[in-house]
């Protein structure tokens, strides 16, 4: 990874009772770019861009 | 640069609730959490709105974190409206942003024009606006070009005042965009500033922030919208998170800076009275005295002279020790300008206690010859506003205001606001629309409420939980729609609304001290309520229209019309019939006194003076009901229990009132001569004591007033403790002697006309309605006061109740516009034609002579206005026959209605029923009941006028139309109802078992059968019921419904 490039929470459907994530989008070494986010403990990939 | 001194110590964009739907707490709370988590400053910027400012400085002070006064300004600029955050550094800025706001406000689309903006700039520090500013907003349509050109000329019209405002809410872009918002004000040479959105204290009141959002947008939670927060990172930051988000030292740095630039103090020290009319070459002291002494030689004579004469110096030793000369005389004006215009205003509250209000004219009482405290009204250590009240004949109110306005400016004359605070009711109707529920669901679920929970506020919801269960089920949303009512605060407020009375003259301009609004009725108004208006210095006059006044005035208007007297109401005789009607509970239509537990408590009560009227007034009150004053007061009077005290010392202040603590006055004095407290604490300490809700609000007091009382006047801890605990129960609101006396006055005057002018009293309060009582229940009685009700006639009715000689007697003739769907104007219009053209020779005359619509022709039909021309049934025929053939007000050439059909004729019941439809009473001589008298009968149900004759604690089944429904607090869960049959009226008392038991059909019953007890006989007859039943009624009856 060479930088951070955003960071935010998204809060969900509260009145359903869903948890909230937290993403990161990260900027990898060679351009590519990966939107990540925490859900509980685990940690998954949303997306990814090159 | 250490790391302190980059840390965040301002926050500088903090909304409350007086953001109105765009924020959530209020501004102690923030200012609270602020203090918790170190923070030096705290700027109230709230959309369009100053009203949480005074609340804020007083936190501040408490909290010790340093308050910002600024607002949130949606500047339009081109096509759209962008948010800025002005920030006052001075008192000119606060004005500055007075006026702002109120530009803002006077717009439609209340927005503020981009130049008014730059005309108004002196001592505001601007910051560029959050997440929907124009920064954000332009720099994301790639306008980058023209916002640099904003920015130059901003910068320019705000020399070292624009700050670009950053922000960092953890929403996507928010990292990115701050780096980039950074650079452009690098780029341009301006100074960045972070400016956190804060728009609710903790995380967890994000949900009801987006509930609110939503209702606010007109969305349900479920549709998305980009107005819409995504997270819960707009609760108060710690410093430590802020800087996480918003890593940039100079931002930091520049909002303390900012900060410290912008700390002025608001709140000034004393009251500024506006400016009153004065004869040229004197001054506002010596006018008062002047007016004051002349009066004295005609009020006081003899011995009384001299007591007045050094009761009066005191006063004005007062007044001029406080600069107050000024305002006794403009609350003069108010009342000479009354009396010159036979408006009947009179002063009520604390001001009749005193002697230089009496000699003015502004009130009616004298406080000597009462033994009013002058203290409680006004004392030198006194740092709050004079409390001067002036009641005015509600009808002629606004013509009093419209002259206040003419007479002090349009500029210096305003209305303080009422903030009105989320009850259940409201509360559930906004966030249940938030989260998505439909209005019909909404509409049920308030009306379930009924009026067990209507009154809760929003947190204590669970307590309705049997409500919410009744109309939801078990569906999800109920529980989310609860646990969202319990996160909000006591006092969240919903919306301004006009105070009923008070009025704020000031000296200078009014927007030196907050914005000015409009209300939906037009009434100029204030963003601060009576208590900000005080804290700021300015002086408030309640004119405050009051229905009786109205009713008194027409009733002695209708006595000229009829008789040719003129009465002098403040100067009538006493007559032992008016005590006689009183002694025996027989009080309807009585000010003051006309409720069901009054109405017990006159037969008990047995008044025959104003003393003993004015203390039955004060005695049924939260106040002395809850200090358990009512039955030993009542006993003690009727001699069955020795007079006590809790202390010997109190007996010279509580004899009058037998040892019990009765008024507001009797606190003050119990805390001065008692607890050795100073004038300025005893009214303190009153204020506490009436406003306390929990313990902590009053216990704090209990050992300095326990230590007062042993040191002043020699108690033991044990009596000093018995004094407090029994002035602790005065909780609540309680009367002030003065105003009780005052009311006495009007409470006099009403039962003297009733006795001596039945009809024209009868028709007075008809017209100007000022008790509890239906128009229905108020026609049933005028049967027992021998007082006939004239039917509707197009021919004889006008817009007010009238009098009219019929058959030797005076009979009462209902106006026209009492119909429904009939308004003022239209009865107008029939009376102005009917003078100029002569009476109505049928229907078609009416119709072909006015243009009166075919719904009110049709309800005047209905009501029996064309009686006396033609059948109803066939009038009603030709109303709805001429109304499709022909045009209103325009004589046709050929007849427009076809022959008549055969119509059978109306029956009294349908009579009935049609009376109620449209006028809610019938002018027959019956009452509604007589329609199920046989099914009555059939169930053994006995009419009130027979239970009235059964001894004490007979059973008895009997029955009424439900008139009048209440559940007070202060009853212990205990519900009286007013069942009505005839002129017969029935207390019933509903004990909170079978409340509980019954309560859906209590709430939705029109007529009652009760199997009960019999408590109390006579005029008040009072039942108390064991078993109750339904009964459909023939007709919807609105009565009275309170707590």
């Amino acid at each position: 990874m060479t930088r951070v490039l955003d960071r935010w929470r998204y809060d969900g459907r509260w009145w359903e009772c869903e948890v909230h994530r937290d993403y990161l989008l990260l900027e990898l070494r060679g351009g590519a770019v990966v939107e990540l986010f925490r859900e509980g403990d685990a940690w998954w990939v949303a997306r990814v861009s090159d | 640069m250490g790391g302190s001194s980059q840390r965040l110590n301002a926050l500088l964009d903090v909304h409350s609730y007086y953001s109105l739907g765009a924020g959530t707490a209020s501004p102690t709370t923030l200012v609270r959490r602020a203090a918790e988590l170190g923070y030096r400053w705290l700027a109230l910027t709230d959309d369009l709105s100053i009203s949480g400012a005074v609340e804020l400085f007083q936190a501040g002070r408490e909290h010790n974190v340093k308050p910002l006064v600024g607002a949130t300004l949606p500047v339009r600029i081109e096509d759209a409206a962008y948010p800025f955050v002005a920030l006052a550094t001075s008192r000119a800025g606060y004005a500055a942003i007075n006026r702002l706001i109120s530009a803002a406000l006077e717009r439609p689309e209340k927005d503020l024009p981009y130049p008014v903006l730059l005309a108004h700039t002196q001592d505001v520090l601007l910051l560029t606006g959050p997440r929907d500013g124009v920064v954000a907003r332009w720099l994301a349509a790639r306008r980058v070009n023209e916002l640099e050109r904003l920015l130059r000329e901003l910068r320019g019209a705000f020399p070292e005042r624009l700050y670009l405002q950053l922000f960092h809410d953890r929403q996507r872009w928010d990292e990115r965009r701050a780096r980039v918002l950074r650079r452009l004000a690098q780029s341009l040479g301006l100074p960045v500033v972070a400016a956190p959105e804060v728009r609710y204290a903790l995380p967890e009141d994000y949900r009801l922030f987006d509930a609110l959002t939503c209702a606010r947008l007109g969305r349900s939670v479920q549709e998305p919208d980009p107005r819409r927060p995504q997270n819960a990172c707009q609760a108060l930051p710690s410093p430590a998170e802020a800087q996480d988000r918003l890593p940039f030292p100079e931002a930091a740095l520049n909002a303390n800076w900012v900060a410290e630039r912008a700390f002025f103090e608001l709140l000034p020290e004393r009251l500024v009275p506006p400016r009153a009319c004065l004869p040229r070459g004197t001054t506002p002291e010596r006018h008062l005295e002047e007016r004051c002494y002349a009066a004295l030689i005609e009020r006081y004579q003899g011995d009384a002279l001299a007591g007045a004469r050094a009761r009066l110096e005191e006063e004005l030793g007062v007044v001029r020790a406080l600069s107050l000369a000024e305002f006794f005389l403009v609350a003069a004006e108010v009342t000479d300008h009354c009396r010159r215009h036979g408006i009947l205003a009179a002063g009520r509250g604390s001001a009749a206690a005193s002697i230089t209000c009496y000699l003015l004219g502004i009130t009616q009482a004298d406080p000597l010859k009462h033994d009013l405290l002058f203290e409680r009204f006004l004392h030198t250590g006194k740092a709050s506003m004079p409390d001067v009240d002036i009641d005015i004949s509600s009808a002629r109110r606004d013509e009093v205001l419209a002259w206040v306005e003419e007479r002090f400016g349009a500029t210096t004359e305003a209305m303080v606001c009422n903030k009105i605070t989320y009850k259940l009711p409201l509360a559930l109707q906004d966030l249940g629309r938030g989260l998505g529920l439909p209005p019909e669901l909404r509409n049920r679920l308030t009306r379930a409420l009924g009026r067990d929970f209507r009154g809760l506020r929003p947190r204590d919801a669970r307590k309705a939980e049997v409500a919410f269960r009744e109309v939801l089920g078990e569906a999800p949303v109920g529980e989310a729609l609860l646990a969202l009512l319990g996160g909000m605060e006591r006092t969240h407020v919903r919306h301004l609304a006009p105070h009923n009375g008070g009025v704020v003259l000031a000296r200078e301009p009014l927007t030196h001290y907050s914005p000015l609004d409009r209300s939906t009725g037009g009434i100029k108004l204030l963003q601060l309520d009576k208590d900000d208006a005080e804290a700021m210095g300015l002086i408030k006059l309640d004119l405050l229209g009051l229905r009786m006044l109205a009713a008194l005035e027409r009733a002695r208007e209708e006595v000229l019309r009829m008789e040719g007297a003129w009465l002098d109401l403040a100067d009538l005789p006493d007559d032992e019939r008016v005590w006689n009607l009183i002694c025996e509970g027989d009080t309807m239509g009585l000010f003051q006194v006309e409720s069901p537990s009054q109405t017990h408590t006159s037969r008990v009560m047995a008044a025959r003076t104003l003393k003993d009227l004015a203390h039955q007034i004060a005695l049924i009150r939260p106040g002395p009901i809850q200090s358990g004053t009512v039955h030993p007061y009542l006993r003690r009077r009727r001699g069955l229990e020795p007079v006590t005290y809790w202390h010997p010392s109190l007996e010279p202040i509580l004899a009058k009132s037998y040892g019990v603590l009765l008024f507001q006055e009797d606190v003050l004095r119990i805390a001065v001569h008692f607890a050795g407290m100073s004038w300025t604490d005893a009214d303190r300490f009153r204020k506490k004591v009436s406003g306390w809700r929990d313990l902590e609000d009053i216990e704090p007091d209990r050992e300095r007033f326990i230590q007062g009382g042993m040191r002043t006047v020699g108690a033991t801890r044990a009596e000093a403790e018995a004094v407090f605990d029994g002035v602790k129960a005065y909780q609540g609101y309680g009367f002030a002697e003065s105003h009780a006396w005052a009311f006495a006055i009007h409470a006099y005057a009403s039962a003297w006309l009733r006795i001596h002018y039945p009809a024209e009293f009868l028709a007075a309060i008809m017209t100007e309605e000022p008790g509890m009582w239906s128009a229905s229940t108020k026609r049933q009685e005028a049967r027992a006061w021998g007082v006939p009700m004239l039917p509707f006639d197009v021919n004889a009715g006008g817009v007010h109740y009238r009098c009219e000689h019929r058959k030797g007697r005076k009979a009462v003739r209902p106006p026209l516009c009492a119909v429904t769907g009939v308004s003022q104007d239209a009865a107008r219009a029939i009376l102005l034609d009917r003078l100029r053209f002569g009476p109505f020779r049928n229907l078609d005359d009416l119709y072909q002579r006015l243009t009166l619509e075919r719904e009110p022709l049709e309800a005047l039909v209905r009501a029996g206005a064309f009686d006396a021309l033609q059948p109803r049934r066939e009038a009603l025929y030709r109303a709805g026959a001429l109304s499709h053939g022909q045009a209103p007000g325009q004589r046709a050439l050929f007849a427009a209605v076809p022959e008549l059909p055969e119509l059978p004729p109306l029956s009294t019941a349908e009579r009935m029923v049609w009376d109620y439809q449209t006028v809610r009473f019938s002018t027959l001589e019956m009452h509604p009941l007589d329609l199920v008298r046989d099914q009555l009968r059939e169930l053994r149900a006995v009419p009130l006028a027979q239970a009235r004759r059964l001894p004490r604690k007979a059973r008895v089944r009997s029955a009424g139309l439900v008139v009048g429904r209440q559940r007070p607090g202060t009853a212990k869960g205990f519900a009286f109802f007013v069942l009505e049959d005839g002129a017969d009226r029935a207390q019933l008392i509903i004990p909170p078992d079978l409340w509980d038991e019954q309560r859906q059909l209590l709430r939705d019953a029109s007529v009652l059968i009760a199997d009960a007890t019999v408590e109390d006989t006579g005029h008040q007859l009072m039942l108390k019921a064991h078993v109750l039943y339904p009964l459909p009624s023939p007709v919807h009856i609105q009565g009275y419904h309170y707590g």
